[in-house]
């Protein structure tokens, strides 16, 4: 268990400037990942921690030891690579050994871990068999068990469900969190897959073009961004820009265009500055009535409506001529707000959607 | 154009005309072998198995077979150990002219043989070396090692340089990598191009007619003397012998390695 500290780094290859000075502290146990799209110089960073690439400015510190003299088999690191890059021509056992052998175990003591640590991914009974004899979850689990069995300080990953198929992501990923609790280690992976981002760090960085553009837990990060371009990143997002205006009541609202008038919760702001506006889809409620108590309340036409299965994307065009994504849940054997006959939403239908000024974020 | 189901037929056809060219002298030799006449004839008239008895009469053939296996067994082995260095630079390693190099690696291919080994003679004589078995092996490998370059060149294309880095971060040296993982991967390369080198070394004249005196000469040497010499279908018979093992040998190889698929090229 150990502290891992990424200090500014700085990679260019060539005229092109990968990383931009990247700065990440990871907490002992701690579960961080780094979600970018790709090409955002995310497993750059991770190549840099493991070793084989050198940055060119900055450090990278493990419990406050520079490791960036260290040639990658010194730097005692987990890797957990995006094809799982098993030995061909080694059976699971001889995989996990690996490192052991390579550290200069004992054969007894070699023997226990790697049945410790089988048992831990529950593979036991797969142990001699070649990794071309498996599925992708069970090469993912022997990639894993090979990483972990050599106690590393920090254990690294790379995209380390995005070879698996939609179902058993879902399952490694509950697998995963109860190994990497199981375990306590400190965990680094990269990923594009931001569900798989939020679910299964403690702490989630954001890394767009070369930087870290912002690092919170996932809720936080979510729900409230600091930063317009990780909101936009971060699941869909209704985006609009307005200019802030204080009524008689000094209440703040935004005036977007269109006519459109939003009220907004957030002190402090510039009466004339301009701002951009995010909404999450999910944040709207959709109704076939308006109703006067709520603020914010808009009538539109349903345009288009995709069935997503727990929910559907509403697209609503309202009368200031926006076109507002809107999620729509069915309550359960409750009021369907009059929008849904027999469970499918009509297109063309007049409604009404809101949405509370809490739920507004505002971006420069 | 042609319809799907006829271009089939006609491509099944061609190939099927080319496969009878190229293995009707190998059927050819095997009948012979087996007649019973005097001379080499086609279509045999009478069965006997005089020939085989009568390889021995073939002058030195058993130490000049001997002399073959040892230069072909030294020249590839060699051979592929400088491979293994040459197509890892070249595959893996920043390099100018990459293009140009590679070339020059496999030029013996494509030079004629005999201006190879003229070249060859001049040097070693220049040397004070010739006419000696080692002269023989360094021949041989000039000849040869375009071959093992090839096929591992193509193994090492298609490793997976994350099983490398997988076995460094889990505390491998450099040294250790290519020991245990490196070089299992190359195994097919390693094995086809050895063979390969090695079957080309081994019947090999026109190289080692120019660098062969005396008590030093090969099987192919011996072969052909006799040939030049006598008529009769001794020759077939020797030639029988040496392509059942050798067809024995790459059958094995493939099995288990699937050479073949490598020296083509994916």
């Amino acid at each position: 268990m150990a502290r891992l500290e990424i200090d500014s780094i700085r990679l260019a290859i060539g005229e092109n400037e990968i990383l931009k000075g990247v700065s990440l502290d990871i907490a002992e146990g701690e579960c961080v990942s780094i979600l970018g799209p790709s090409g955002c110089g995310k497993t750059t960073t991770l190549r840099a921690i493991a070793g084989f690439t050198t940055p060119h400015a900055g450090d990278i510190r493990i419990d406050e030891r520079s490791i960036l003299e260290l040639p990658p088999h010194k730097r005692n690191l987990g890797l957990v690579f995006q094809d799982y890059a098993l030995f061909p021509h080694m059976t699971v056992t001889e995989n996990i050994a690996y490192g052991l052998v390579m550290r200069k175990a004992s054969k007894v003591d070699i023997r226990q871990r790697v049945d410790q640590i089988l048992e831990l991914v529950q593979l036991s009974d797969l142990e001699n068999r070649f990794p071309s004899e498996m599925s992708g979850g069970q090469r993912q689990r022997v990639a894993l068990a090979r990483a972990l069995v050599i106690h590393p300080d920090v254990l690294l990953l790379d995209e380390p469900l995005g070879a698996l198929d939609r179902k058993l992501r879902d399952q490694m990923q509950v697998e995963f969190r109860r190994i990497q609790h199981e375990v306590g280690i400190t965990t680094i992976f990269v990923t594009h897959d931001q569900e798989e981002a939020l679910s299964l760090s403690d702490r989630v960085a954001v890394m767009l073009d070369g930087q870290i553009q912002e690092i919170g837990a996932p809720e936080t990060l979510y729900q409230s961004p600091i930063s317009h371009d990780v909101m936009t990143f971060l699941g869909a997002s209704n985006v609009l820009t307005g200019v802030i205006a204080y009524d008689e009541n000094s209440n703040a609202k935004v005036e977007c265009d269109g006519g459109l008038v939003l009220k907004v919760n957030t002190t402090g702001l510039k009466n004339g500055e301009r701002k951009r506006l995010g909404i999450r889809p999910e944040n709207f409620t959709i109704s076939s009535t308006i109703d006067t108590q709520v603020p914010n309340s808009f009538n539109g036409t349903i345009e288009e409506c995709i069935y997503k299965g727990a929910y559907a994307d509403v697209y609503v065009r309202i009368n200031s001529g926006h076109l507002i994504n809107v999620h729509y849940k069915k309550q359960h054997g409750g009021n369907d707000h009059g929008i849904a006959k027999s469970g499918t939403v009509v297109i063309g239908s007049n409604i009404f959607i809101s949405v509370h000024p809490e739920n507004i974020l505002m971006f420069t | 154009m042609f319809e799907d189901k006829s271009f089939r037929v006609v491509v099944n056809i061609a190939g099927w005309l080319a496969m009878v060219f190229l293995v009707f002298p190998v059927i050819l030799t095997v009948v012979v072998s087996f007649n019973g006449s005097q001379f080499i004839e086609f279509p045999p008239t009478s069965f006997s198995l005089d020939w085989y008895a009568n390889i021995s009469s073939i002058h030195r053939i058993g130490s000049a077979t001997l002399i073959s296996l040892g230069i072909g067994l030294m020249a590839a082995g060699l051979a592929t150990v400088f491979a293994i260095g040459a197509a890892l630079v070249l595959v893996r390693y920043p390099l100018p002219a990459k293009p140009v190099l590679t070339a020059f690696l496999l030029s013996p291919v494509t030079l004629p043989t005999v201006a190879i080994g003229i070249a060859l003679i001049q040097f070693f004589i220049m040397l004070d070396v010739a006419f000696t078995w080692y002269s023989l092996v360094f021949g041989h490998i000039v000849l040869i090692v375009a071959y093992p370059i090839r096929t591992i060149i193509a193994s090492l294309t298609l490793s997976d340089t994350s099983l490398e880095e997988a076995a460094s971060s889990l505390g491998a040296g450099r040294l250790t990598v290519f020991r245990t993982i490196t070089l299992p991967q190359l195994r097919p390369g390693l094995i086809s191009g050895f063979l390969f080198a090695f079957l080309i070394s081994f019947d090999n004249y026109p190289i080692s007619i120019f660098l062969v005196r005396g008590e030093l000469t090969t099987m192919p040497i011996e072969v052909f003397n006799y040939i030049s010499q006598n008529l009769d279908p001794t020759p077939a018979a020797f030639s029988t012998l040496y392509i059942v093992i050798v067809s024995i040998v790459i059958m094995l190889a493939e099995r288990r390695y699937g050479i073949i698929s490598l020296a083509v090229g994916k």
